[in-house]
């Protein structure tokens, strides 16, 4: 009986290793087929070309979307229609589109499978990781773009050439052009950003104590509301961004290897970063400093800000201020830009919005080898590009989306039922995005979307929007980091493991260390001891001198 | 030959009448095959240079390459004593104590508190782990129950899941916590199992309480003991990698950080998938070695065996 029992058991298992030597056999003539195609393009490219002219009559053109999806299907929306004319117009001919959606948490993997099967739809969305969209290109999957911008790419090519590092972060290095990167439109004409520093406003007018707008102020502030409220520990932390790391901003230093406007370097052994640690060590060591910062949950943090245990966070979202203030017992949060520290000038802005047009070198979208309309296509999409489409696709429809209230345009954050029957609501953000994902965004009605708060700077309480308070009180393109303007560095594969088995272990044993300079678990006599342990744990320096190696060539 | 047939027959005659009980055990038997072997051939990456284009078979061989980097790391050697110790300790102090609890709640006798008792107790392990780990983040805080108990013997509140030397008690106790009343019931079944015949008669050979459960109550259930000590062995080395996640921070590496979190960063974080690989399969040949030893062993020195 026993023996059966083995018998069955053993036949099972070979019938679901000849299962998983079927699906082996399923890949190869998938792959192969991926070959031919590259041949086939060819050809397909050849009759393209002859088709548009061909037709006098406006002609049909059928192609197949496949598109990364927010939860909801857009195409049956009046911003759809809309769209449709104007991309129909622009081109001339009708456009029968046959659109797949599939959730963008499942994406890259569908994509992966899509491209392998050989049958590649015309149009696909592209994906963060820009090494798939640079893999499947060089296999010959994806449209070579580069050769139809300037005939056919007007609009993205001002996104290109405003770009910096444009060429190295969007080309092969033999200068192909796989994707359209995202593109992003900031026309308000300001650098600005929805971080900074929160402060109760209501306890620093009461007692008359200045908003910080240098470090050493910060700390007399917090001095004072110590000696005002001894059960107090006057300054809090956010779960993310940690407090140290305001110093990156203030100080112009990172964590990590970053670049620093020349080339790449590793933070951690510069003096404008020890000079952050000591401040928070300082902080915490005279009880400034909430003992919990490092571990308390975001709830925990909130209920602290709100029952007066808290006064100053030094680096948050601005947009917590609403939920922290409480107007019936006279809470009030408010904002002002990263206290100064002189000795590195202005402080640099979190998430800082480029000022113009910029193409991205993740997301966007790709076109496929075989589609029989290369120009179309590539016109097609860049005329997403277009400040126009731009507007249509991010704005919406006057009167609907959004309203001109003293010349500028606001959003209409409450829809009529008119619009909401209509199907016209704003697409833009989050839940789902019109046309070929992924589409430019546009700075501008994202600013829109958020309200007014109280704003200290230059001496001043004001009610401003984030966006526009840190605009106004930095000075433009000089508070963007340098790293958010570094040159994208594609190591090898050998490279890329040997760069996340280095920096994963300096990187821990970095971070453990400096919790424990902060709390005075260790003495800062011992730094330079550190940064010797640091360069044991590992080499982090034959890392940073390759990625110099590649982005100075 | 004539013999064969005949077996064949009676085998597919026995199929054929056990039908009902085949098809309770298909949906569990096709759930480990999809989801348990299927993926399995997923392991080959271990040995390779993933490439997502080329796809898991036809992607290079690399040899042992990625297990070589795993010990080659500096921080290797910590991890692993980390993920041992907790393993170790949760299997001292977390094993025996359903034992324990089955034992006392055998012994009540108001039958509406101990069946009151059972149900509170083994209501947290329904519970996911963000919320138990919410619960340590509270009770562990500057005003949470911990501190305001140390209070009361002059101890000042620290936050405790600052220090490197809280972390086992903390997030072995959590799991204790967690799993004693849904551990406690397999032992109360076995229990339930003991004849009462046996205590009967303990009694009148004048047992008392103590002699009642070393001499009937354990030996009842020993067997189940057995296997679940042995399973549990397995599991020495896969700590509960969400709830670490969870509870740790860099303050704590030191005692915290475990062969998972590490790769998590490494190879999830850091893209690194045939790493993952690697180090994941290391860590399912040692506990497949460290069961079928203890099951050896068991079945050596007593009857008891998983197999």
């Amino acid at each position: 009986m026993k023996r059966t029992i083995v018998l069955v058991i053993s036949l099972l298992l070979i019938a679901s290793l000849a299962m998983a030597g079927c699906s082996k056999g399923e890949d190869k003539p998938a792959a192969e087929d991926t070959g031919k195609t590259g041949e086939a393009s060819e050809g397909t490219k050849e009759a393209g070309k002859d088709a548009p002219e061909a037709g006098a009559e406006p002609e049909v053109i059928k192609l197949r979307a496949f598109q990364s999806s927010f939860g909801e299907d857009p195409s049956n929306t009046g911003l759809y229609k809309a769209w449709l004319e104007k991309m129909e117009a622009h081109i001339g001919k009708k456009l029968d589109i046959e659109w797949t959606y599939v959730h963008s948490d499942d994406y890259p993997e569908k994509l992966k499978l899509q491209l392998a099967s050989g049958d590649v739809p015309d149009i696909l969305s592209g994906t963060k990781d820009a090494e798939i969209m640079f893999q499947f290109g060089n296999q010959g999957a994806l449209l070579d773009i580069a050769p139809y911008i300037d005939e056919y790419a007007p609009n993205y090519k001002k996104f290109l050439e405003s770009t910096q590092y444009a060429e190295k972060t969007l080309q092969t290095p033999e200068g192909k052009m796989f994707f359209f990167g995202d593109g992003f439109q900031n026309d308000t004409g300001m650098v600005d950003s929805a971080y900074g520093s929160l402060y109760r406003f209501d306890i620093f007018k009461k007692h008359n104590i200045k908003v910080p707008e240098s470090w050493e102020e910060f700390y007399d502030a917090a001095v004072k509301l110590k000696e005002l409220y001894p059960d107090v520990y006057p300054v809090n932390a956010q779960e993310w961004p940690p407090f140290h790391e305001t110093f990156y901003y203030t100080n112009h230093t990172k964590g990590d290897i970053y670049w620093n406007g020349e080339k790449f370097v590793y933070g951690p052994t510069e003096e404008a970063f020890k000079e952050g640690i000591m401040y928070v060590h300082r902080m915490y060591k005279e009880k400034l400093l909430d003992p919990e910062f490092l571990t308390q949950s975001q709830d925990q943090l909130k209920q602290k800000v709100t029952t007066g245990k808290s006064f100053m966070i030094p680096f948050a979202w601005l947009g917590w201020w609403e939920q922290y203030s409480i107007p019936e017992q006279g809470i009030e949060w408010g904002a002002a830009i990263l206290p100064k520290n002189e000795k590195y000038g202005e402080p640099w802005m979190q998430g800082a919005a480029l000022p113009g047009l910029t193409a991205y070198p993740n997301y966007g979208t790709m076109i496929s080898a075989k589609t029989k309309y290369p120009e179309i296509m590539v016109q097609l999409l860049d005329y997403q590009y277009s400040p126009e489409m731009i507007d249509l696709m991010t704005w919406g429809i006057e009167g609907m989306n959004y309203e001109v209230k003293d010349g500028k345009r606001v959003r209409i954050m409450d829809p009529s039922e008119e619009v909401k029957n209509a199907k016209l609501e704003w697409y833009g953000e989050g839940v789902t995005r019109q046309g070929f994902v992924f589409a430019p965004q546009n700075h501008a009605p994202d600013v829109s979307g958020y309200k007014d708060m109280p704003f200290y700077g230059k001496g001043q309480y004001e009610s401003l929007n984030p966006f526009v308070g840190t605009g106004k009180f930095h000075s433009g393109k000089s508070a963007i980091p340098t790293w958010d303007l570094a040159p994208v560095i594609r190591l090898s594969k050998e490279d890329e493991a040997k760069k996340a088995q280095v920096m994963t272990a300096v990187k821990t044993y970095l971070d453990e260390n400096l919790s424990k300079f902060i709390l005075g678990e260790r003495n800062f006599d011992e730094w330079s001891a550190f940064q010797d342990e640091l360069t044991k744990i590992g080499d982090y320096q034959s890392i940073v001198d390759s990625m110099n190696e590649l982005a100075i060539k | 030959m004539n013999g064969n047939v005949v077996s064949k027959n009676s085998f597919w005659r026995r199929c054929i009448k056990q039908r009902y009980l085949i098809m309770m055990v298909l949906p569990g038997f096709v759930l480990m095959l999809v989801f348990k072997y299927f993926p399995m051939y997923g392991i080959l990456i271990a040995f390779k240079d993933f490439n997502a284009m080329d796809g898991i078979l036809r992607s290079p061989w690399a040899g042992l390459k990625h297990f070589q980097a795993f010990f080659d790391s500096p921080m290797s050697w910590r991890i692993i004593k980390n993920t041992l110790l907790l393993g170790l300790y949760s299997l001292i102090f977390g094993f025996p104590a359903p034992i324990v609890f089955a034992l006392l709640l055998n012994e009540l006798r108001i039958t509406l508190f101990k069946r009151a008792v059972q149900t509170i107790t083994y209501f947290p392990h329904f519970l996911s782990t963000v919320i138990i780990v919410g619960f340590v983040h509270e009770f562990a805080s500057m005003d949470g129950i911990i501190n305001h108990v140390m209070g009361w013997f002059g101890v000042d509140p620290v936050p405790l899941l600052n220090f490197s030397a809280n972390f086992r008690s903390l997030f072995i106790g959590s799991s204790i916590w967690q799993e004693l009343g849904w551990g406690a019931i397999i032992y109360l079944a076995a229990i339930t199992g003991a004849d009462s015949a046996l205590y009967e008669a303990a009694v009148i050979d004048g047992a008392n309480r103590w002699q009642r459960i070393r001499y009937v109550t354990w030996p009842a259930i020993v067997p189940a003991t057995t296997v679940m000590l042995i399973m549990k062995l397995g599991s020495i080395l896969s700590t509960d990698f969400q709830k670490v996640l969870l509870m740790y921070n860099p303050n704590i590496y030191e005692t915290a950080d475990v062969i998972e979190t590490y790769v998590y960063r490494l190879g999830i974080m850091g893209t690194q998938y045939e790493y993952s690989s690697a180090v994941g399969l290391m860590l399912s040949l040692i506990a497949f070695v460290l069961i079928t030893s203890g099951n050896y062993i068991s079945k050596k020195v007593s009857e008891n065996s998983l197999w």
